[in-house]
């Protein structure tokens, strides 16, 4: 239906300046759905014009024909390695109106790293471990650009959010905390309250995941919870949540139940991204994860949306980043074969419409 | 006569490599026949819808067309292959033994082994085709002791340890010997991953020096097998003169007997004692005194039992290649070697393999390198260096994932035969494993049936012969 209604647009309104580049691929992933078999993509200025099968390129337009597939840049859900030492701030467990991008470093070595891996763009976000830590950021890695400053307000309801002589002192009361908080509905609590300002909460054990899950429910909350691992049990409190689910990194040597996990919340109907969660763990494992969950059953197509359309949507970035459709930046990745495949080579990675990593030796 | 028409393709088959087969087809054992759309005979060589022949455990025949035998097993498959071969592995190995840091030299990795522990990683890992591991305890400890071939479906105990004695370990700069250490945690499934207790920083020198260490202990091991062969030199000459001296006596045997006669009865006469005649080869050379952990460093030393040393960063790796330039025989091999891509062209001149571990740590993990570098096996294996694909050796659960870790490094740029060689043949070149890593005539038949290349995410393992067994049987 969308690439339907993308099709009709385009022969509206073919307006394609001088500069527009086609890419004609043979597999291209628009961030949802199955791949588009023969695939065009149309971009100008910087934008995506048209994508779909059987676009005609504009006339002039640069034609880039690539034997393999076309992505969305990924998504890079929770990352903490834009920040320095500045991620957590432990003095006051409620602190909605913080903003960590005041502490973004701009040029860290961490940016390139991720778009090496086919990473375009990461929500930077503060540590968990706090109740409340204010708001996360929309960035991309590609000139460290800042799309969102207000993308997500950051909680956590598990354990490492209860310290032993300060309030809150329990998980009840660490509950009760956040309940009235966003009862009381003033700041942004009031904007996350009314669905305006999507969560990100942290949801490390089966306590918390109910606890995070009833709070979305009662109060109306839009977003989605970190911690997959311990959710099997408990898929039809978050798919009736609402929430989506940041899927924990699964590494190498993972156990089953990692896998099964997020098996159980997709067959639930939760939707679910996989968590990118650097510096911890290196961009590059995220596709490792992806590719470990297909080997156990997850869908292929699921777990690319797991990394692009998805993962964005969930994260409160679906406006600007995940998937390729007409208006939208022009961020994609040129790939070998499926990034689900291990085997398949990043090839080129654009930003804005513009190459800026990959392509030299081709 | 009845006999002899049995015994008769029997010996055919062992003299002309099974070309008498298709005359009678007799049971002559546990025969198997996998009909094949694909066999991948060794990395990047493929024959086309074949089918391939096992009696008793061993590889007999890999072509077309071939005639089943009478009460052969019969399997098929889109794709075969080899069995494949974690070279860097922990998998069933006694947790406390894996942190272990104070191992001897002589210790053996096959003794720490759990024959009957972790079934489940044992069995996941077998079902996702590995058949074989390397496995070495104390890793993060200087000398790590002798790593051991274990198989994960073994029929006895006899045949558990495939090679008990494969390679001696070692690692520079992962133990600080000061500070620090680790501890495990277990899972739900019974899984267990090492959990390092914080970062343990040491000195740059430190590290160095540990290099220096390794290199005094092979000119220890050196020192100690030329004293064994100047032993056995030293005692060949003192045989030879004793032969010698027996044979002069000899010869003036009646003279020498009246003379010492005549010196006991005169030594008697004068009330003196008789002091017999001393001879210098009388004395034998004394042999070194044995010492097992000198024992093993002459055998690295004289490249009897190849060296894998744990080694990451550059500068470590350079006074490493220095400091071992002289050991002409060493048979080295580098496991790890995150910032190797550097020595690349030095590593295939010294044909020093490297084992690659193309885990993704991220900067924060444990191992404090700022992480692994995809590309790091395929710029290896272009400037000609022998990789070999490894799990790491801190977690058991990682062998299941092997093929997944060699996929990874065809994505970083290794091509993708090179990447399955490195889980297949390489390991069983490098560690003497000449029964397995490819199927040849007469190796052992450690096969895999696939249903797709076999390391695509997308493909499944459907069954999985050891020795000729099938121990992972085909669903449906």
């Amino acid at each position: 239906m969308i690439q339907m209604l993308q099709l009709a647009l385009l022969l509206a309104a073919p307006v394609a300046g001088s500069d527009a580049v086609v890419v004609r691929a043979d597999h291209l992933f628009l961030g949802h759905g199955e791949p588009i078999e023969e695939g065009v993509l149309v971009i100008s200025d910087g934008k995506v014009v048209a994508v779909g099968a059987g676009v005609k390129a504009p006339e002039g337009a640069v034609v880039i024909e690539h034997e393999g597939w076309v992505t969305p840049g990924l998504f890079g859900a929770f990352t903490l390695d834009a920040t320095g030492n500045e991620r957590r701030d432990d003095t006051r467990p409620l602190m909605p109106e913080a903003r960590i991008v005041h502490s973004l470093r701009p040029h860290t070595a961490a940016l390139a790293r991720n778009l090496r891996a086919g990473v375009t763009v990461v929500t930077i976000n503060p540590d968990k471990g706090r109740p409340c830590s204010g708001a996360s950021a929309l960035l991309k890695t590609h000139g460290a650009e800042v799309v969102d400053t207000e993308l997500q307000l950051c909680l956590d309801v598990s354990y490492g959010a209860v310290r032993a002589d300060e309030h809150p002192t329990s998980l009840a009361s660490l509950h009760e905390l956040l309940d009235s908080a966003l009862s009381v509905g003033a700041g942004s609590f009031g904007r996350a309250a009314s669905g305006e300002l999507p969560v990100f909460v942290c949801a490390r054990d089966r306590q918390s995941i109910r606890a995070a899950a009833s709070l979305a429910k009662a109060h109306g909350l839009r977003g989605a919870l970190f911690g997959s691992y311990w959710a099997e049990e408990l898929v039809d409190e978050v798919a009736d949540s609402g929430l989506g689910v940041i899927c924990d990194p699964v590494a190498v040597a993972a156990n089953q139940r990692a896998m099964r996990s997020i098996r159980a919340l997709v067959e639930g109907g939760v939707n679910i991204g996989f968590g990118l969660v650097t510096p911890a763990n290196s961009p590059e494992n995220m596709r490792v994860g992806a590719a470990m969950c297909v080997r156990a059953g997850l869908d292929p197509n699921v777990a690319l949306a797991a990394m692009t359309g998805t993962a964005a949507e969930i994260s409160g970035a679906g406006d600007h980043a995940g998937v390729l459709a007409a208006g939208r930046d022009a961020d994609f990745v040129l790939w070998s074969g499926s990034p689900i495949e291990l085997t398949s080579r990043l090839k080129e990675v654009w930003v804005d419409g513009q190459r800026v990593y990959g392509g030299d030796d081709e | 006569m009845r006999k002899l028409s049995i015994r008769t393709p029997l010996l055919l088959a062992a003299f002309i490599a099974g070309a008498g087969w298709s005359a009678a087809a007799t049971p002559l054992g546990d025969a198997v026949v996998i009909h094949a759309k694909e066999v991948i005979v060794r990395p990047g060589e493929v024959l086309e819808d074949v089918d391939v022949l096992v009696i008793d455990g061993v590889i007999r025949r890999v072509e077309a067309g071939i005639e089943v035998p009478e009460g052969a097993r019969e399997l098929s498959g889109a794709v075969v292959c080899a069995g494949m071969i974690d070279p860097w592995s922990v998998l069933g190995l006694q947790s406390t033994e894996t942190t272990f840091t104070s191992p001897s030299p002589a210790t053996r990795s096959a003794d720490s082994f759990d024959p009957f522990g972790q079934e489940f990683q044992k069995k996941q890992a077998l079902e996702s085709g590995v058949t074989s591991v390397r496995v070495q305890a104390a890793r993060r400890a200087l000398v790590s002791g002798l790593s051991s071939v274990m198989s994960l479906a073994p029929t006895s105990d006899e045949d558990l340890v495939v090679q008990s004695e494969v390679a001696l370990g070692a690692s520079i700069g992962l133990t600080n010997p000061s500070s620090g250490g680790s501890t495990f945690t277990r899972g739900s499934d019974g899984s267990f991953a090492v959990i390092e207790t914080g970062p343990t920083p040491m000195d740059p020198f430190e590290r160095i020096s540990q290099v220096d260490k390794i290199a005094s202990l092979l000119d220890t091991g050196l020192s100690y097998r030329i004293a064994q062969n100047e032993h056995i030199h030293d005692l060949a000459e003192w045989n030879e003169a004793i032969a010698e001296k027996v044979k002069e006596l000899e010869k003036d045997f009646k003279k020498a007997k009246k003379d010492r006669d005549k010196e006991i009865e005169e030594a008697k006469e004068k009330g003196k004692e008789f002091k017999e005649e001393r001879y210098k080869e009388d004395k034998a050379p004394k042999a070194p005194k044995f010492d097992a952990d000198k024992e093993i460093f002459a055998r690295v030393a004289n490249g009897e039992t190849p060296l894998v040393i744990e080694v990451h960063r550059v500068a470590e790796i350079r006074n490493l290649l220095e400091a071992t330039a002289d050991f002409g025989r060493l048979r080295m091999v580098i496991a790890g070697g995150t910032e190797a891509a550097a020595f690349a062209d030095e590593l295939a001149e010294r044909n020093i393999p490297v084992i690659v571990n193309p885990l993704t740590h991220g900067a924060g993990a444990f191992d404090e390198f700022d992480g692994h570098d995809p590309t790091l096996a395929g710029i290896l294996a272009e400037a000609g260096v022998d990789v070999l694909i490894g799990t790491g050796g801190h977690a058991t659960g990682a062998t299941r994932d092997l093929s997944l870790m060699a996929a990874l490094a065809a994505g970083g740029g290794m091509e993708e035969d090179d990447a399955f060689a490195a889980i297949t043949s390489v390991p069983a070149r490098i560690f003497n494993l000449t029964d397995r890593g490819t199927i040849e005539f007469g190796k052992q038949a450690d096969l895999l049936i696939l249903d797709g290349q076999p390391l695509s995410t997308t493909t499944t393992v459907k069954a999985v012969l050891v020795g000729g067994r099938v121990v992972v049987e085909p669903k449906e």
